[in-house]
């Protein structure tokens, strides 16, 4: 009976001299180890669960003020985020869906999945606009044709700016060095715009087509003059 | 000494005015829906698309809102509903790459894909929220910041 109460008297002082903080330590210790990120270990700050797991220590909620996540990339691509807090703290969030969750002073690493990305995220992800894309038509010697590949891939050139809300397209025409320079200039906007009125015929507005030529001077293979080279004479097309 | 600081005020102050007033568009609105505002020291203007955004320009969304953009280094940026997202600076040269994009979130959602400028020098794009300086080294990410009037009311 003494010592029950010599423990219990004990384990009071022990509580209240060290506080809540060794309680839920002491409590928490019990539950197998918690998963971490490597990512806490890059920072400074407290990166553990909020306090207050005791019914005697119980915190006012604090909700979660700002979300940061690494979205997934293309290929072999990693995405990483330089973190400075305002507070002088530093995190680096690196590789896909790494996140970081701010309460307050709390400041949590985690990693995020598809489901919360489309939860926290969804309508300003699904409101980024596509990519730009930068495609090449190529053309016969000293001729506003197209090649018969293009003319394929130019079908592919019309459905992506189909997809497309409020598109612009800007053409660019080029020549290979046959012949004299200032033909070369005069042929290469006639090249571009042979495909802006390939363009106009399947609809697209004329007012956001932007056209120019290049003539000979910027050439995809560099040769010397007078040199034939199928893969100089091309139009340059970027849907944006 | 105090002639100098004063003229300079004013030449920065001039200059400042100046760059405003012929400003260049430094992206177009792709993505747009329900209620979008844009505040410019012109006034308050509400967007369409294909429209260019300026820098320095504060653009807010409604509860059904959100708008994308793409910018001249081809950065993407989307803001969700209830959010507030100032484009503070925007600064490209299309033949090096080289300049900084700055931008601030108060409120709300933001999606942001890298572009040119990030691919040239990583860290070149810079998110500031309410807590924390974001640079982007590369290339996707989201931003959620809640709304501290709205936790307020609750």
């Amino acid at each position: 009976m003494k010592n029950s109460l010599r423990i219990s008297a004990l384990l009071w002082l022990v509580m209240s001299l060290c506080g809540c903080g060794s309680y839920s330590k002491m409590v928490n210790s019990f539950a197998p180890p918690k998963q971490k990120s490597a990512l806490v270990d890059q920072y400074e700050a407290r990166a553990d669960t909020l306090a207050g797991a005791s019914p005697f220590c119980m915190k006012p909620e604090q909700k979660v003020q700002e979300i940061y996540m690494v979205m997934p990339e293309d290929g072999d691509k990693v995405g990483t985020v330089d973190v400075i807090f305002n507070d002088g703290n530093a995190a680096v969030l690196h590789g896909d869906y790494s996140a970081m969750a701010l309460a307050g002073d709390e400041k949590k690493a985690f990693l995020g999945n598809e489901s919360q990305l489309k939860e926290m995220f969804g309508v300003a992800v699904g409101a980024l606009p596509k990519a730009p894309k930068t495609s090449l038509l190529y053309f016969l010697l000293g001729a506003d044709e197209l090649t018969a590949e293009s003319k394929k891939d130019a079908e592919l050139i019309y459905s992506d700016f189909a997809g497309r809300d409020a598109p612009e397209v800007l053409i660019v025409g080029h020549t290979d060095t046959t012949g004299p320079s200032a033909r070369n200039e005069a042929l290469s906007i006639k090249r571009a715009e042979r495909v802006r009125k390939l363009m106009i015929e399947r609809g697209i507005t004329a007012a956001n087509i932007e056209v120019s030529g290049m003539g000979e001077r910027n050439l995809l293979v560099k040769t010397p003059d007078n040199k034939k080279e199928p893969k100089n004479r091309r139009v340059e097309i970027t849907v944006r | 000494m105090l002639n100098i600081i004063r003229f300079s005020a004013i030449a920065s102050m001039l200059f400042t005015i100046s760059s405003a007033a012929f400003a260049e568009g430094i992206g177009k609105v792709k993505k747009l829906s329900g209620q979008v505002s844009i505040e410019r020291s012109s006034g308050k203007v509400t967007p369409a698309l294909g429209d260019a955004v300026y820098q320095t320009d504060r653009i807010v969304t409604g509860s059904d809102g959100y708008i994308g953009l793409l910018f001249n280094d081809d950065s993407r940026l989307a803001a969700g509903s209830n959010s507030t997202l100032a484009l503070d600076k925007f600064n490209f040269d299309p033949a090096t790459h080289a300049g900084a994009f700055d931008v601030s979130m108060q409120k709300g959602t933001l999606s942001v894909i890298s572009g040119k400028l990030t691919q040239k020098q990583p860290g070149a794009l810079k998110v500031k929220t309410p807590a924390a300086i974001l640079a982007v080294r590369g290339t996707e990410f989201s931003v959620r910041i809640e709304d501290p009037a709205k936790e307020a009311k609750e």
